[in-house]
């Protein structure tokens, strides 16, 4: 029976991304949209000042393609000292490593994606206490 | 005496018990002053180094690091600049090492806490402990050998042969170079060990955690209105972070780069160092395999010109006893490392946009505030 439901639950996880929309953030997911195009994301570990830190990444609908990622403090104007890689994990999903944010403050998150023939950027601000 | 205290109290504001104060902290400020700790940290097993943990190396590095026949001409130990009784650095501004001659234009760092460091060195040129511990035995200027002279050292030498053996359970190998590295492994296994004490900061910090209000108006105030400092105006956390007091990357905070004959390039050398060399983690000397997770950074690495002239943002545990300070060890004192923040000449340092450090413009109170937090980093 339990089995049943997971089944029924991965199968609406599924239809709602391939209808363009998201399953429900879990949490400590962050959920950023621009147009057609919803993120969500989560750090791994947690972010905290100076250490490494990879994401795990959905991206909906699933035929969106992520292109790149990178992160940078807009006010100084720097952005990380390491050039984060990309992994796909199947349809939809990324990984990202290597990235690690040095300084306390706010972070610009941006990721750039490929959806119908155009590219797109997706941002988000984070700070970091 | 109870309602003494609480006139006091009202009266003073803090919190005030006997004879000492405690200060208010913000709900800010007390997650801010959680995240310096706790320590010590204990330092996740590097799997690059395959005998760091092992006794039998922790202690043959021992000897490795105090014996004065691991340079060419038996002259000088590691231990030479890396004092024991100085937190194992040298108390002086830059290390004089032959014939009273400057060795290099960069201060010797501390030894202590070098376990779990994502870089290490000034520049950051190496991401492991023993491509560090290896870089001094073939410096002319310091240990003096060549790769193939040093394994022909440990090879001839008996008690060297031995110890290897011990060590490593096989006899030296042919290859010169695996066999340098191993040497170097082992003086990282006892580096390894070298972990710096609590401090008054650490009892204030666990104490005003707890909601123990005695124990943490133990800490002085004045050491309190520095810490208060520390974390907001001063906004030093920024890159201090951690319990390390440090956020383990690299910065420009305006001390001079020039050096004799030129510039010191600091992190640009360094990056460019350790992503070129087979003695990183990713190379084939590491004892881990690619996917080790302290690896990561070190695949992730990007060289810009912005690194130029920038260097690593050291801990702040155990200042007391490693002056003088900066990379170049050109401020004696830790009052001269506040004056140096409060008069801060903003134009020489790198900045496009907003600036991450300010001008302090501390009051003299201030500054001997600031310096008593500082102070309270170390072990007495």
């Amino acid at each position: 029976m339990r089995g049943a439901w997971m089944g029924l639950l991965l199968l609406a996880s599924a239809v709602a991304q391939a209808r363009g929309g998201c399953p429900s953030a879990g949490p400590g997911v962050q959920v950023v949209r621009e147009g057609p195009v919803e993120v969500q994301w989560r750090a791994l570990p947690a972010l905290t000042v100076g250490k490494p830190f990879a994401l795990d990444i959905t991206v909906c609908p699933a035929a969106a393609e992520l292109l790149r990622i990178d992160a940078s403090m807009p006010e100084h104007r720097h952005g990380m000292n390491y050039r984060p890689s990309l992994t796909p994990q199947g349809p939809g999903h990324w990984r990202a490593e290597g990235l690690l944010w040095h300084m306390s403050g706010r972070w610009e998150l941006r990721l750039d994606l490929k959806h119908a023939g155009q590219e797109l950027r997706v941002r988000q601000s984070v700070t970091l206490p | 005496m109870r309602w003494r205290a609480a006139v006091c109290a009202a009266l003073l504001g803090p919190a005030w018990v006997g004879a000492q104060t405690l200060l208010p902290f913000t709900a800010q400020e007390r997650a801010q002053i959680a995240s310096h700790g706790p320590w010590p940290v204990s330092a996740e097993a590097d799997r690059s180094n395959r005998v760091e943990r092992q006794p039998a190396a922790v202690a043959w590095g021992r000897q490795l690091f105090h014996d004065p026949a691991l340079s060419i001409d038996g002259r000088v130990s590691c231990a030479s600049c890396h004092v024991p009784g100085l937190a194992f650095q040298d108390g002086k501004a830059v290390p004089a090492v032959r014939g009273g001659k400057p060795a290099a234009a960069r201060n010797t760092p501390s030894l202590l806490d070098v376990a779990g460091l994502r870089w290490l060195g000034w520049d950051g040129g190496h991401d492991n402990l023993w491509a560090a511990s290896r870089a001094p035995l073939l410096k002319p200027d310091e240990m003096g050998w060549t790769v193939s002279a040093l394994a022909a050292r440990v090879r001839a030498d008996k008690q060297l042969s031995a110890g290897y053996q011990r060590v490593f359970r096989a006899p030296p190998p042919a290859d010169d170079e695996r066999l340098g590295v191993d040497l170097a492994k082992a003086l990282a296994a006892y580096q390894a060990t070298l972990q710096s004490p609590r401090t008054p900061f650490d009892q204030f910090r666990d104490a005003l955690l707890r909601g123990d209000t005695r124990r943490a108006s133990d800490y002085p105030v004045a050491a309190q209105r520095g810490l208060k400092l520390f974390i907001g105006r001063g906004r030093c956390s920024v890159c201090h972070a951690g319990p390390r007091f440090s956020n383990g990357e690299f910065a420009d905070i305006g001390v001079p780069f020039f050096v004799a004959g030129g510039a010191d390039p600091g992190r640009h050398g360094g990056l460019q160092q350790v992503m070129g060399g087979a003695l990183n983690r990713l190379g084939p000397y590491s004892d881990a395999p690619g996917t080790d997770p302290r690896a990561v950074p070190t695949r992730h690495l990007v060289l810009e010109p912005r690194h130029f002239g920038e260097f690593r943002v050291p801990g702040l545990r155990q200042l007391t006893h490693t002056a003088p300070y900066m990379h170049n060890g050109s401020l004696a004192t830790l009052e001269a490392v506040v004056r140096h923040y409060s008069e801060l000449n903003e134009e020489r340092l790198h900045a496009d946009g907003e600036r991450i450090l300010r001008r302090l413009d501390l009051t003299p109170q201030e500054s001997v505030d600031l310096a008593a937090f500082l102070r309270s980093l170390s072990s007495r």
